[in-house]
């Protein structure tokens, strides 16, 4: 897709990057280009992690068990679509927008070299595909904690039971991510409505608690 | 040695016998060699291109309700004139019709093209499997015609779309033809004149073959003959434009919608007198708000978008005759006495595209009628000099659309010519149906867009005072000789065909 370089300081338009190609087919130049058609397509980054993996932690303290669930994925990119509709740059004035992230700042006018994003009476093709949307995917999460608590055995002996215990559980606790969204888990396989390395308008992973009693008989 | 090439020899006998039996057709399924063997096969292989122009198919990994053939053809033709002005920006890729700021990668113009070389690519597997076939029975001939029609039909609107006018460079690169199943599909984009020449081809061809016309809502001999008559008028090839409007007018099959049926024409498109061709929607291809043609243009409250109107252009020209009965296609949204205006710009619907059933998203969309072909005959005949006849059309037309106390009598009035007078009288009787913008751009004339719309980029609904023109800004005027009056080549067509060269 596109690179997208920011926004012209001079009008506030949005920027894109166009490689110079010579005779042979060799990129030799780059520059900036305020005009979308000719932004070059380029590769910029996988949808698919360098890394993923995870970490199950148990600890077991006299009759206190904890168990901790974590996974991670590292290094790929996602294409937010939700940002090309809530961060529109006035293109679709009745939508919600996000409040604009720490760092970012629209345009205000002639000479303004610190804005992020482009003025709204300027910004034509701004929400089209380019990097501006592609974001940084990588996450570490704390899927699962369990926390037990095994009664002693006399006290279950006097109900006719072997064992009981009792415990709390959530699930999706937490998610460290520097991804602008609600969610950087996305897909690496296509389905219907689900494009890989493409996050969507969906519902993250809700999180829940449950209480257990187990008892044993 | 000798036992090796025994060996051999044996491998390669049982090879070759071995190979013979590999090649099973399928019990349970049909192929595409079995299938049009019979005349329902055939035709439910034809249907199906048909409703390719009316389908919601996926592109890209999804299907989206923006997606439509006829949605595409109406909208990068007529936002892209100047009939009609846009009340909204719009992350929808029909906005850059409007703001001429294009790129090779907007969605709409991807699926268009993707489609119609799906529709292209469907006939030709057809009449590639009945001409093997050897059938040459009427009833195979006339689904054969209506391939090769329906061939004409997209490569012309492709051409239309993505290439400079014939009239203005015939030699200009055009689309890539595709008229068989054996090209490689890397292939470089024929000449508009070789386009044009193919279309013609395949047009007549198909004229010739049709002989057992199945309804207005598939193509027949005259549906042919129309798109000649078009073609040929695109070409500026009059006499050939007169004579196909002429076997049309004259075949007696049509006859114009009068000033009393007028205003019920397009919401009964498929039994209308003047429906040459339509695509037939029925109810269960009303798409409502989210997919429809209407739903950009009309809304009854809440039935679609509405963020297109009539423009102050369209309703200026029509001014002089408030009696026309083309304005019942022109609703304003009023509260009271008072016309409503959207971020600034008034709200004039436009109902062409509705009220079939009631319904206020559903239509069967006229690609061909007898109107247009008058009007065809009759800026031909402005063009050869015949202006007595040219203005006669002109009246025909005018006489059944309660403007009988109004005609021209063969006079071109003061100030203005006869060529004038046709493409003013098409720009009312065809508004809002594909045509506008392509007959200004092959006329060589200049798109005059000086009225509020949000085509001004960057503008704001302060910015607006409807008692004055709009000065100064960019894009008020598009001349033919702007590169922006035709579409890029989608992007997925040059990454994946190296030969298929941009248009700059």
């Amino acid at each position: 897709m596109p690179k997208w370089l920011g926004v012209d300081g001079q009008t506030g338009a949005p920027v894109w990057e166009k490689i110079i190609y010579n005779t042979q087919g060799q990129a030799v130049a780059k520059e900036r280009t305020l005009n979308y058609a000719e932004a070059t397509n380029q590769e910029v980054g996988s949808a698919l992690p360098k890394y993923q993996g995870g970490f199950n932690n148990s600890f077991r303290y006299k009759n206190f068990n904890l168990r901790v669930s974590t996974y991670f994925s590292y290094g790929n990119k996602v294409f937010s679509n939700n940002l090309r509709y809530m961060m529109n740059d006035g293109h679709e004035p009745y939508y919600n927008q996000i409040m604009l992230p720490d760092g970012a700042k629209v345009w205000t006018g002639p000479g303004d070299n610190q804005a992020t994003e482009p003025s709204p009476q300027n910004s034509a093709n701004s929400t089209e595909t380019s990097t501006r949307y592609l974001k940084d995917g990588s996450y570490f999460t704390i899927r699962n904690i369990a926390f037990n608590y095994t009664l002693p055995i006399a006290w279950a002996k006097k109900i006719a039971m072997k064992g009981v215990s009792v415990g709390v559980t959530a699930d999706n606790v937490v998610t460290f991510s520097n991804f602008l969204g609600q969610d950087p888990q996305t897909t690496i396989t296509p389905g219907s409505f689900a494009m890989p390395g493409i996050s969507e308008f969906k519902y993250p992973n809700n999180r829940q608690y449950l209480l257990t009693v187990n008892f044993n008989f | 040695m000798k036992k090796k090439i025994f060996t051999l020899v044996t491998l390669a006998v049982f090879a070759a016998s071995s190979c013979k039996n590999l090649d099973v057709n399928p019990s349970d399924a049909l192929s595409t060699g079995t299938l049009v063997t019979t005349t329902d096969g055939l035709t439910n292989a034809l249907n199906g291109a048909y409703s390719l122009l009316k389908d919601h198919v996926e592109f890209n990994g999804s299907v989206d309700a923006n997606n439509m053939y006829l949605r595409q053809f109406y909208h990068l033709s007529d936002f892209a004139s100047d009939d009609i002005v846009c009340g909204q920006v719009t992350t929808d890729p029909l906005y850059y019709s409007f703001s001429l700021d294009h790129s090779p990668a907007q969605g709409n113009t991807r699926y268009y093209w993707y489609i119609s070389y799906k529709i292209i690519t469907g006939v030709n597997t057809v009449i590639d499997a009945v001409e093997k076939s050897g059938k040459t029975d009427a009833a195979t001939n006339q689904l054969l015609g209506e391939c090769y029609f329906l061939r004409a039909f997209c490569h012309f609107n492709l051409v239309r779309l993505f290439a400079k006018p014939y009239s203005v460079d015939p030699n200009a690169p055009g689309v890539i033809l595709r008229t068989n199943l054996t090209d490689p599909s890397k292939k470089a984009r024929s000449t508009v004149k070789e386009v044009y020449d193919s279309v013609l081809a395949d047009a007549e061809k198909a004229a010739g073959l049709m002989t057992q016309p199945r309804g207005v809502q598939y193509a027949s001999q005259e549906a042919a003959w129309s798109l000649l008559a078009r073609v040929n008028l695109y070409k500026e090839d009059n006499d050939k434009a007169i004579e196909w409007s002429n076997k049309v007018i004259g075949s007696g099959k049509f006859t114009l919608a009068t000033k009393a049926t007028y205003p019920a024409l397009f919401a009964n498109a498929t039994t209308a007198s003047e429906t040459i061709f339509c695509i037939a929607f029925t109810t269960v291809d009303d798409y409502g708000k989210f997919g429809s043609i209407a739903s950009m243009i009309y809304s009854d409250g809440n039935s679609g978008w509405g963020e297109e109107y009539a423009s102050s252009s369209l309703r200026a020209a029509m001014a002089p005759h408030p009696e026309d009965v083309r304005w019942s296609y022109i609703v304003p949204s009023k509260v009271g006495d008072v016309v409503q205006k959207k971020n600034g710009v008034e709200m004039y619907y436009i109902s062409k595209f509705s009220f079939q059933g009631g319904s206020p998203n559903l239509s069967s969309p006229i690609m061909f009628r007898l109107a247009e072909l008058y009007l065809i005959r009759a800026e031909a005949e402005a063009k050869k000099g015949a202006t007595a006849d040219a203005l006669d059309d002109v009246d025909e037309i005018r006489k059944n659309r309660g403007l009988e106390g109004s005609l021209y009598n063969k006079t071109v009035p003061a100030g203005t010519t006869a060529l004038d007078v046709v493409l003013l009288e098409k720009r009312i009787e065809m508004a809002f149906e594909g045509h506008r913008s392509y007959d200004v751009f092959r006329n060589k004339k200049t798109l005059n867009k000086a009225y509020w719309g949000y085509h001004i980029t960057g503008l704001k609904e302060t910015d607006i005072d409807l008692s004055k023109t709009p000065t100064g800004y960019p894009n008020l005027t598009v001349p033919y000789t702007n590169p922006r009056i035709i579409y890029y080549i989608p992007v997925d067509e040059t990454l994946t065909n190296p030969l298929a060269t941009q248009n700059p």
